[in-house]
């Protein structure tokens, strides 16, 4: 688990600087125990609340969690020897928030004007 | 899951802010949605009665009245015919503000001065009845600020239960968690249980599908329909539900604060006094209480009369057929414990989802269906007058074990200390951690009140 957490923070780290925190939330998947999921600070207002974070200075980016001891059971792998994490990023969320879009729906417009800039 | 505050606090003396508590929901796995303050943009608005309606000098639809408001009296213009002397109504007075950012001055309405405003619901943000004025009970104390009088001082949080909470989808269970959380006390009375007997008032149960169904309790209660008192409307409507009668009320009520649903079928409609739990059979028909005729498989659970008839969708929506209604006299209330998968398929294949199979889909505690239906008695005791008829049938072949599965008020899962996924692995992971981790992380996940360990073990 904290090896996650700290692969989670890390990665947030690379890729936006270290000015930008990652926060973890107990959480529920079925396929994970326990589960999580991650925010990162808002990088519209450093986390002080905007309407892009909806004023609560934190985007959440994904869900992870430690992979459920029965989905290794269930596919022939000892849970007592082996353990793994899980992990989904919203892809357009972390675009969203690497290039500094306010409105997530702008990448899924389709319009080539903005497209072009990347 | 809306919770109000107030009645989270029949629980536990909970003290700590709105953001301290928000903060510890999240913390405790139950993700806060939206914070929702009805009263938070009603300012300056007292209970006033009416003493005096005089008619307006000039106008034939407005009129004149004259006020009360604990303090002293004034004289308001109100255009609403509902008025009359000895009516308790809510009094916006000079600067008070109304949702909407409406501020009250001191205005002439046709060459008279009103010293105020009487509201509407809808002008307090009660909804959309406008028609007349808001009457208030007889007993509110003039001058008290409506806020308080009609609980919109409370807030209300709506959180995200994820599926593996079932203990969370009842105020009870959240009031536990955050007792916990704060290292408050916590208590959540139950009453005694009644005697078990295998018919009780000449009324009996079959259940004809104990794996669907491991457990029914039924009791009998002679009611008399109304509707529930103020308090309890408030808490429901809080609470999102509509407050339909005394009956209903409480059924719903018991099912929020402990999630427990109950159904509540009229006695005299139910064919040979009796209920009996059987499959239904391929192409089956029946109309729910939305008036809509479900087509049913072999799958589908039913809760019929002692005729065979079927009353309702078990776990899922009653039947219109053995509603309770405004004739009804004498109910027959069903707390049954059904098998979550059951509910589940047939849930999905209907399309019907309701607030009693969202609790069956993801566990309900069979120990509580005893002191949820004695409970409800209780209620009905005190809010339709009920003479409760001692005793209660108790349907429970096969009693689950304290700690199995199905009784586990946290769900399915167990925590796995020993394949290192458990409570000692979070604590690691929270200590082992915290140098780059900064404060937040912390916050986020508190150790020993982690998501997987059973609501019990934290109580």
């Amino acid at each position: 688990m904290g090896d996650l957490m700290g692969t989670i923070e890390t990665f947030v780290h690379a890729l936006f600087g270290p000015g930008i925190s990652a926060r973890f939330l107990p959480s529920f998947f079925p396929f994970t125990e326990p589960s999580i999921e991650f925010s990162m600070t808002c990088i519209f207002c450093e986390g002080t609340g905007c309407s892009v974070c909806s004023k609560t200075g934190w985007i959440e980016l994904g869900g992870a969690g430690m992979v459920d001891p029965n989905v290794f059971l269930a596919v022939g792998i000892d849970p007592e020897r082996y353990s793994g994490f899980a992990f989904g990023f919203g892809i357009d969320r972390l675009a969203q928030m690497r290039y500094g879009v306010d409105h997530v729906k702008t990448l899924w417009d389709g319009d080539v004007r903005f497209l072009e800039q990347f | 899951m809306r919770a109000p505050l107030s009645w989270i606090r029949d629980f536990t003396p909970l003290t700590g802010t709105t953001g301290e508590i928000a903060d510890a929901l999240n913390q405790l796995g139950l993700e806060v949605e939206e914070i929702d303050e009805p009263g938070r943009d009603v300012r300056g608005v007292v209970v006033c009665r009416i003493l005096d309606v005089v008619a307006h000098p000039d106008a034939d639809k407005i009129r004149l009245a004259d006020v009360d408001f604990g303090d002293g009296t004034t004289r308001v213009v109100c255009g609403a015919a509902n008025i009359h002397a000895g009516m308790v109504a809510p009094l916006a007075r000079i600067g008070a503000t109304l949702p909407g950012g409406f501020e009250i001055e001191r205005r002439k309405i046709r060459g008279v001065v009103s010293e105020g405003m009487l509201c509407s619901p809808r002008e307090l943000g009660l909804g959309d009845d406008h028609a007349g004025i808001l009457a208030l009970p007889d007993d509110a104390p003039l001058g008290t600020d409506v806020r308080e009088v009609l609980g919109l001082d409370d807030v209300v949080f709506d959180l995200a239960i994820t599926p593996d909470r079932p203990d969370a989808m009842g105020i009870v269970g959240i009031a536990r968690d955050l007792a916990a959380h704060f290292g408050l006390p916590f208590d959540a009375p139950t009453p005694e249980e009644s005697a078990a007997a295998e018919s009780i008032d000449g009324a009996t149960v079959v259940v004809e599908a104990p794996d669907r169904c491991p457990r029914l309790v039924a009791r009998i209660a002679r009611v008399r329909l109304a509707a529930s008192p103020d308090w309890m409307q408030r808490r429901l409507t809080l609470a999102g539900m509509r407050p339909i009668s005394n009956v209903v009320d409480v059924t719903n009520y018991v099912m929020l604060e402990r999630s427990r649903p109950l159904h509540a079928f009229d006695l005299d409609r139910m064919a040979g006094r009796g209920i009996v739990v059987r499959t239904a059979r391929d192409g089956e028909r029946m109309v729910t209480l939305d008036g809509v005729e479900r087509s049913l498989t072999s799958e589908d659970l039913l809760i019929c009369d002692a005729e065979r008839t079927p009353r309702a969708i078990a776990g899922i929506m009653g039947g219109a057929s053995a509603e309770v209604s405004g004739e009804t006299r004498e109910i027959i209330l069903e707390s049954a414990h059904f098998a979550p998968h059951g509910i589940a398929r047939t849930s999905k294949r209907l399309g019907l989802r309701s607030e009693a199979s969202a609790r069956f889909e993801r566990g309900v505690d069979p120990d509580g269906a005893g002191s949820g239906a004695d409970l409800a008695m209780r209620l009905l005791a005190e809010v339709a007058g009920a003479d409760v008829v001692a005793g209660r049938i108790d349907a429970y072949p096969e009693p689950v074990a304290e700690g199995g599965q199905g009784a586990d008020p946290a769900g399915q899962r167990r925590p796995r200390d020993r394949s290192g996924f458990g409570a000692s692995e979070l604590a690691a992971a929270a200590t082992g951690h915290g140098g780059g981790a900064g404060s937040r992380r912390r916050r986020g996940v508190r150790v020993g009140v982690g998501p997987d360990l059973p609501a019990r073990h934290r109580a």
